[in-house]
């Protein structure tokens, strides 16, 4: 356990990273671009100087992090784990086993405790769309690398710049203009869970004018033991193009979790993102995005669905910058047993963005008198023509729907299913590729079952 | 538009009605504030013992806390020694109105209070507080034939101090924040109102606040008692000369309400909100607070704001019994550089509470308007309900509407709703009643009328007139 220093706002970094990050720099042994260099700099001062946040900073108000600070994570950079071959073949059947990820793709990239693992992945090479580990990316398309990474991510709290100063491996996407990949591209990053481990996975992800993709970032872990993910995704898309981004946080019930997608839009481009929580103890989602091109448009579509003690929080900043643009956000929690939701929405319009369209609602199911749930949308607008609603709501299953559905015959139990699955159905309708939309439908209707098998114990 | 916008001009240039300023003869302390001032002030009014003790207490633990600054307005620093804790007019009326300085009866009246008047027709109580302390207060005599206590909080404490005793402070105790403290420390005079079992208060009672003099802070204390079963609609209105630097006014109203009792609080806020520059006006920070202490009480507010130049206020409920109720509904008018931040906090801990929350924001000029509210279902609420909706209206690019409301659910029986909405007047309204003979600025005083008609609805009669009245004057040419 580390010594924590907690002053009002801020909980100093411990000796542990700073140690650690020595290392680090000494086994790098000036490897990495000075580019790179610089922005290590900032990131350790930057880290040293705001630390990370207390509940009494208002971003952080309902989720309080000290169990994970005040753990001593092992970088991943300086472990080996994912050398052995044991580790491999496991994460190997892991990722076929799952109910998810499992079959979607042919362009696939594996990390395992955020090194890349290249007899796993398959990332063939094509004209149009470069796809590549970071690290390999870092020497050989360094300019690209230079003209977006960092770009677009602002050090927030003292967890991006600890990504910023350990991130290990993640992906390089840079589809080319005028290209149309229907293949989704799969990342998995797996924690091997052999040691109390952080993982700072990073990618950044470029489209050019006119095109599209389809990206499934996916979190599992081996073993049940607590483990820190803390990645960062940074996303531009250019003109005209459209980017469909998933992330699923599937990792074990002891991991801590804290990831933050940070996205520029250009004009008449579109994003749309799938934020699923599943797993983890403590989940953090930053998704953000700025609007910075008349004409574009950004959806967010969320699904948590939690039991135990798990306890997640997202958290979307929409930033319209421009005019006529449109943004809609569309959450919905599940929080089951002792479970506690956290969402926090916040709409932005920029003085000048006219025409302005925003829409967000979220949407929470209690299951159980001990699960818990604060949900606080915002809106901020400096323009005044536009058009911008939000909408929260918190109940439990409806009696009159259960009543309506047991007295055509259906017993209890499936009744409660098949509403969770309804109150579900409605963000995942919202998922254009089928394939995956079924895989995660059927996710959410095995989960009520273990939820209500273990309610019949 | 080149013609509307000179006539717009024209309006625009209307300036604060209320802004005159009543040349009486009054007693000010020095500035500052220090324990010497608090035992002056105390002894002034003639306060026993208890009474210092406790204001001293709020002065110490106001002096070990910071000032918030979490809201989202922006102010100068406020200097706390250089404020006046206490002003008075001078010649006191002790008996009837008729000792009172002609002056002031005149500034009463321009005011559109006639006291003398409303003794006969309005059948309206009156209690009004001129800087810092209690003027008059009509039609006690006959209160106190049904039993009810209307009078100065100075009075009460010396009058009837077990009931002060017992219930100043306990719903916002000395130490609940930093304004609060400041209040309890230093509070002059205020109403103090009690209705005993079973007594529905037969008028409307009604305290004009009204800050006269140079230099000085306003801290009145409002104290509602509604005993069991009783009922009592309480009207609060409130103006100030026009003076160029910032006054503060930072009052703590207490409401409480024990089985099935009802307490209905509407507030007309007018203070003077400072110069289209944003030069002057009032610093409006105000904590309100109800208990909905027994079952099947009800706590309902309604404030128009259309004053300040700052306002930062959360009227709130508490709604402890079991099937308690609590209702808000606030209209909150900013234009030129005006700042708002308001709204609610409804804290659910008895079973079968509901609660109401309707919120108007209209934002014009280069104000800034937020709602800030929390909505907390505690575990052992039991099926409490609530329903939120918080509109918002921006007239012209340069404002700003935000909405940050807050819900925390820890029962899964509850059932909590959110909604808002952030908009422009349709050009598609305008043109529609433009069409039919009605002339722009018309038309968006209708648009915005029915906006906020909800809560117009709510007010008492009287004020309802008025409120739609305050509401043109505050928008006039802020359309163009």
């Amino acid at each position: 356990m580390a010594e924590i220093i907690i002053k009002k706002n801020k909980i100093d970094v411990s000796e542990w990273y700073l140690k650690n990050f020595e290392i680090l720099e000494q086994h790098n042994n000036g490897s990495i671009p000075d580019f790179i260099k610089t922005i290590k700099k900032i990131s350790l001062q930057k880290l040293i100087d705001i630390g990370f946040p207390t509940q009494k900073v208002e971003d952080w108000k309902y989720t309080n992090i000290i169990q994970i600070i005040e753990k001593n994570f092992k970088p991943s950079n300086l472990t080996e784990y994912w050398k052995n071959s044991e580790i491999i073949e496991k994460s190997k059947r892991a990722i076929e086993s799952d109910q998810i990820i499992s079959n979607l793709s042919s362009l696939q990239l594996v990390f395992i405790d955020g090194h890349f693992i290249e007899q796993l992945s398959n990332a063939q090479k094509s004209q149009n769309l470069e796809l590549l580990p970071l690290q390999k990316a870092l020497k050989e398309k360094t300019e690209i690398i230079q003209n977006h990474f960092n770009k677009y991510a602002q050090i927030e709290n003292g967890f991006n710049a600890l990504n910023n100063l350990f991130f290990s491996d993640g992906i390089l996407l840079n589809v080319k203009d005028n290209t149309i990949e229907d293949e989704p591209i799969v990342v998995i990053f797996i924690q091997s869970g052999e040691e109390e481990q952080i993982i700072n996975p990073r990618n950044l992800i470029v489209v050019g004018n006119n095109s599209k993709a389809r990206v499934i970032e996916t979190f599992i872990s081996l073993k049940n033991i607590p483990n820190f993910t803390n990645t960062i995704t940074e996303i531009f898309i250019s003109e005209n193009s459209f980017l469909e981004h998933f992330k699923f946080q599937n990792e074990s019930l002891s991991s801590y979790h804290i990831g933050k997608i940070q996205t520029q839009l250009e004009k008449n481009s579109n994003f749309t993102s799938h934020n699923f929580t599943f797993g983890g103890l403590i989940t953090r989602n930053d998704i953000n995005i700025v609007l910075d091109g008349e004409g574009a448009e950004s959806h967010f579509y969320g699904l948590y669905f939690v039991k135990d003690k798990q306890h997640v929080d997202n958290h979307t900043l929409v930033d319209h910058a421009k005019p006529h643009c449109l943004s809609n956000e569309f959450y919905k929690g599940i929080l089951a047993e002792n479970s506690r939701g956290v969402f926090n929405g916040k709409i932005i319009v920029r003085k000048g963005a006219q025409k302005t369209n925003a829409y967000q609602s979220n949407k929470n199911l209690l299951l159980s008198g001990n699960a818990k749930i604060d949900t606080k949308p915002q809106l901020e607008i400096f323009a005044d023509d536009v058009r911008c609603t939000h909408g929260a709501t918190v109940g439990q299953i409806d009696e009159d729907s259960l009543f309506y559905l047991r007295s055509r015959g259906i017993d209890e139990k499936n009744a409660r299913s098949l509403l969770v699955n309804a109150f579900a159905n409605e963000v995942l309708y919202n998922m254009t590729f089928e394939p995956l939309r079924n895989k995660v439908s059927d996710f959410v209707i095995e989960q009520m079952n273990q939820i209500l098998q273990k309610l019949d114990k | 538009m080149p013609n509307e916008s000179v006539d717009i001009n024209q309006i625009a240039q209307q300036e604060y009605k209320y802004g005159f300023y009543t040349d009486i003869e009054m007693e000010t302390f020095p500035k500052g504030l220090n324990e010497d001032i608090i035992r002056m002030l105390s002894e002034k009014k003639g306060e026993p013992q208890w009474m210092t003790e406790w204001r001293l207490k709020a002065y110490h633990s106001w002096l070990k806390m910071e000032e918030p600054h979490w809201a989202n307005v922006y102010y100068p620093p406020i200097d706390y020694q250089d404020i006046r804790y206490y002003a008075a007019p001078k010649r006191r009326p002790l008996k009837s109105l008729d000792e009172a300085d002609p002056e002031l009866i005149k500034a009463f009246e321009k005011l559109g209070i006639p006291l003398e008047e409303q003794k006969r027709l309005a059948g309206v109580a009156v209690d009004a507080v001129f800087d810092s302390v209690s003027v008059a207060t009509t039609y006690k005599e006959k209160l106190a034939e049904l039993g009810i206590i209307f009078c100065s909080i100075s009075e009460a404490i010396k009058e009837y101090p077990d009931l002060v005793r017992k219930y100043l402070g306990s719903v916002v105790p000395p130490t609940d924040n930093f304004f609060a403290a400041l209040n309890s420390a230093v509070f002059s005079d205020g109403s103090f109102v009690y209705i005993p079992k079973g007594v529905r208060c037969p008028m409307e009672l009604s305290t004009y606040f009204r800050i006269n003099a140079n230099e000085t802070g306003q801290f009145e204390r409002t104290l509602i008692i509604a005993d069991e079963g009783s009922y009592v609609s309480y009207l609060e209105g409130c103006t100030a000369p026009i003076r160029d630097e910032n006054q503060l006014h930072a009052a703590v109203v207490e409401l409480i309400a024990l089985d099935n009792a009802e307490i209905k609080y509407s507030t007309v806020q007018n203070w003077y909100p400072g110069d289209k520059e944003g030069k002057g006006g009032i610093f409006n920070f105000v904590t309100k607070r109800g208990l909905a202490k027994g079952k099947h009480s009800k706590i309902s507010w309604t404030q128009v704001e259309t004053g300040s130049a700052i306002t930062w206020k959360y009227p709130s409920v508490i709604l402890q019994g079991d099937y308690s109720i609590g209702e808000f509904y606030s209209v909150a008018v900013t234009n030129n550089r005006q700042q708002a931040d308001t709204g609610t906090k409804m804290i659910h801990i008895g079973k079968h509470t509901r609660s109401t929350i309707v919120s108007k924001g209209i934002s014009a000029g280069q104000s800034n308007n937020s709602y800030r509210g929390l909505v907390k279902i505690t575990a052992n609420a039991e099926y409490a309900r609530n329903f939120s909706q918080c509109d918002s209206l921006l007239i012209g690019d340069k404002c700003g509407a935000h909405t940050f409301p807050y819900l925390e659910v820890n029962n899964p029986t509850a059932r909590v709703e959110h909604e808002a909405t952030t908009s422009k007047i349709g050009e598609d309204q305008i043109f529609y009643l433009n069409q039919r003979g009605i002339s722009k600025e018309d038309a968006i005083s209708l648009i915005v009328n029915g906006y906020c008609k909800e809560v117009f609805l709510e007010l008492p009669m009287e004020f309802a007139v008025e409120a739609s009245k305050l509401l043109s004057i505050s928008l006039e040419g802020s359309v163009g």
